[in-house]
């Protein structure tokens, strides 16, 4: 049986090493003795496309491992939707307003049982997390439309 | 002598109040990250680099050292208690640890572990001491083209001890590689594949690649399915073994920290394989192999010992040669760097006081975490009790201040969740992402010692076969490429040979 996931893997592993190859021919190649930036990459990226080669071989032939059956993927992917709203807004909205709401978010989704459970883990989490790291560790995080409050 | 008198000047620095404030901090935090499954030692190493920005190299590299084998002794609670493994290393702890708490014996098992952990930990300590000035002064005569073979034995042994196949780990290596090269190339200046982005000119950074690859991308797998984990309720009264489990473990206890610290200097090995070959070393040696996997105390001593020494010795390949073996190594690799300090042959001398250092707070580290691990045990079974959907949430927070903190751009958080979907796909695929990381950070020293030898040679790419030790080496790593394919090719003759079942 041809294992698809890893022949679709493979060809992306094949075109990735050739847009390099391309990309470190641009950058010069130069000779062993007296190599240009371009000659590392270049060999790394010949070595890549021969080995995604002999996968996609073995891929077609049905002799790879194939890959793990998928799960319910709508809760991975409301995390990664999240994640990415989070990282836009961060610096808008401040690190406590946002983390707080995406924690929220986070807790609703995976099933927490009561409200104010949900409320006091996020609140208490999103303020501990701030003063721990931007306070006590200096590790600053943008305070974006709380910056008055002190 | 002179090795106690440097030892005495370490335990100067290690005993300083702060130093043993921070290599607490990493105790304890390692023993956490152990007993929970779901946030391993280098991504918690990774998140705690930001915060080791302002603190001097030596308490950074005191504490990060101590989350890593922190993590040893905690490893082992989930497994014996849950039968979930805390963190890869602790898996063949399960087999007979959980049968122990099975049949009322949870207390002499998690004292067996701790102890043996202890055990193992000193005398790698020891081993690390006496060995690695000696391998320094070697390595002072390594070559460029040894450099590069040792490199390339290095991320060999990574990729065939990863569970996928070779090929996949080959793959992933070569993308590391790859994404070494990418910012101002080290001998030209050049900028290459930043596309024009002034962010990249510095490169991927690591602490992004490895919050998103370990920490977000678990999340995503665990989120799959919701797991349900029930801790065995069992009293944990008699935590010390008694007089017959010493008779049968102490041997297993002394084996298994002799052969762990043996295999965590290998490049590439650490803590996982060496617990896999304690066990079987003691159940081949056993006389009553049999009871094996019924709850024999041994298979708890043998791997638990094993683990803890090889996560120290593990630090023998980063100080002496500068080649990290394994991940939370090469974490702690990228945090000497950030101090300014190139770790290899010439660390121990240039920072002895580090050096020394640490060494000593290893000792002293073991011995807080024995502490921690015997009387505090039913602390950290209560952690236990934490629904997996409170740790989702505190895992995330820690990922996105990591990554934020290394550059303070909310970019870095955007990368972290791409390089999360990207570590849940090849999770997913079956590709492993040790290689990746490892090759990443290897890469750049790869290209160097490549060309460096090209350049001695005349181009000539026979130089890495030429010269004994580096062929040597290479010779190795081509044999372990092969043995896959040479097991493939006995099984098949087997099974067509006479008598064989056909499939």
């Amino acid at each position: 049986m041809r294992k698809t996931s890893d022949l679709l893997a493979s060809a992306f592993g094949m075109c990735l090493g050739v847009a390099v190859m391309i990309g470190a021919t641009r950058l010069r190649l130069g000779t062993p003795t007296e190599p240009q930036p371009g000659f590392f990459p270049f060999m790394a990226a010949v070595v890549l496309v021969v080995l995604c080669g002999i996968l996609f071989i073995q891929a077609f032939l049905g002799r790879s491992q194939g890959a793990e059956a998928f799960g319910e993927l709508w809760r991975p992917a409301l995390l990664i939707a999240g994640l990415f709203i989070y990282s836009v807004v961060l610096d808008s909205l401040g690190y406590v307003i946002a983390t707080m709401i995406l924690a929220a978010a986070v807790l609703r989704v995976l099933d927490a049982k009561t409200w104010w459970k949900l409320a006091v883990i996020s609140v208490a989490l999103s303020i501990g997390t701030y003063l721990l790291f931007d306070r006590l560790l200096d590790v600053p995080l943008p305070a974006g439309i709380l910056a008055g409050v002190k | 002598m002179d090795v106690l008198g440097n030892l005495g000047n370490g335990f100067v620095i290690a005993l300083t109040p702060w130093n043993l404030l921070y290599g607490l901090i990493g105790a304890i935090l390692g023993t956490a990250v152990g007993v929970l499954p779901g946030l391993g030692p280098p991504a918690t190493i990774a998140l705690l680099l930001p915060v080791t920005y302002k603190l001097n190299p030596i308490s950074a590299v005191i504490m990060l050292a101590g989350i890593f084998y922190g993590a040893m002794f905690g490893g082992s609670t989930t497994s014996i208690l849950l039968n979930i493994p805390g963190e890869p290393a602790s898996v063949v702890t399960c087999l007979d640890g959980y049968k122990m708490a099975r049949a009322g014996r949870a207390g002499p098992a998690l004292g067996a572990s701790a102890i043996g952990s202890f055990f193992g930990g000193v005398i790698s300590v020891f081993m690390l001491m006496l060995i690695a000035p000696a391998l320094a002064a070697a390595a002072l005569k390594f070559g460029p083209p040894e450099y590069t073979s040792l490199v390339v034995l290095g991320l060999m042994m990574a990729v065939y001890l990863s569970e996928e196949s070779v090929l996949k780990g080959l793959i992933m290596m070569m993308i590391g590689v790859l994404m070494g090269t990418i910012g101002i190339d080290p001998a030209f200046g050049a900028e290459r594949f930043t596309f024009g982005l002034s962010r990249l000119s510095a490169g991927i950074d690591f602490v992004v690649v490895g919050m998103g690859l370990f920490g977000i991308g678990e999340v995503l797998i665990n989120l799959e399915a919701p797991e349900v984990r029930e801790v065995f309720k069992t009293s944990l009264k008699g935590l010390l073994p008694d007089r017959e489990d010493w008779r049968r473990c102490w041997g297993a206890m002394l084996r298994g920290s002799v052969l762990g610290a043996l295999i965590g200097v290998l490049p590439g090995g650490g803590a996982v394989i060496s617990s896999f070959v304690a066990y079987a070393l003691e159940k081949r040696m056993s006389k009553h192999p049999e009871r094996f996997g019924k709850g024999a105390i041994e298979g708890v001593m043998a791997p638990e010992s094993a683990n803890n020494a090889a996560a120290t010795s593990s630090f023998i390949p980063l100080l002496t040669l500068g080649i990290p073996g394994n991940l939370s190594i090469a974490m702690i690799f990228v945090a000497l760097m950030i101090h300014g300090i190139r770790p290899g042959p010439m660390l121990i001398q240039q920072h002895p006081d580090l050096f020394w250092g640490v060494i000593a707070s290893m000792l002293v580290g073991n011995a807080i975490l024995l502490a921690l691990n015997l009387p505090l045990i039913g602390v950290w079974v209560r952690l236990l009790t934490v629904p997996y959907r409170y740790l989702v949430v505190v895992i995330v927070v820690i990922c996105i201040i990591g990554a934020y903190s290394v550059n303070y751009t909310s970019f870095d958080v955007g990368a972290m969740m791409v390089f999360g979907v990207f570590g849940y796909l090849i999770r997913k695929l079956r590709f492993p992402a040790a290689p990746l990381v490892l090759a990443m950070i290897l890469g750049p020293i790869l290209e160097r010692s490549v060309q460096q030898s090209l350049m001695i040679s005349g181009g000539e790419f026979m130089i890495f076969l030429q010269r004994p030790l580096s062929g040597t080496l290479l010779f190795l790593a081509g044999l372990l490429m092969l043995t896959p394919v040479a097991r493939q090719l006995w099984k098949k003759r087997r099974l067509s040979g006479p008598g064989g079942i056909p499939s």
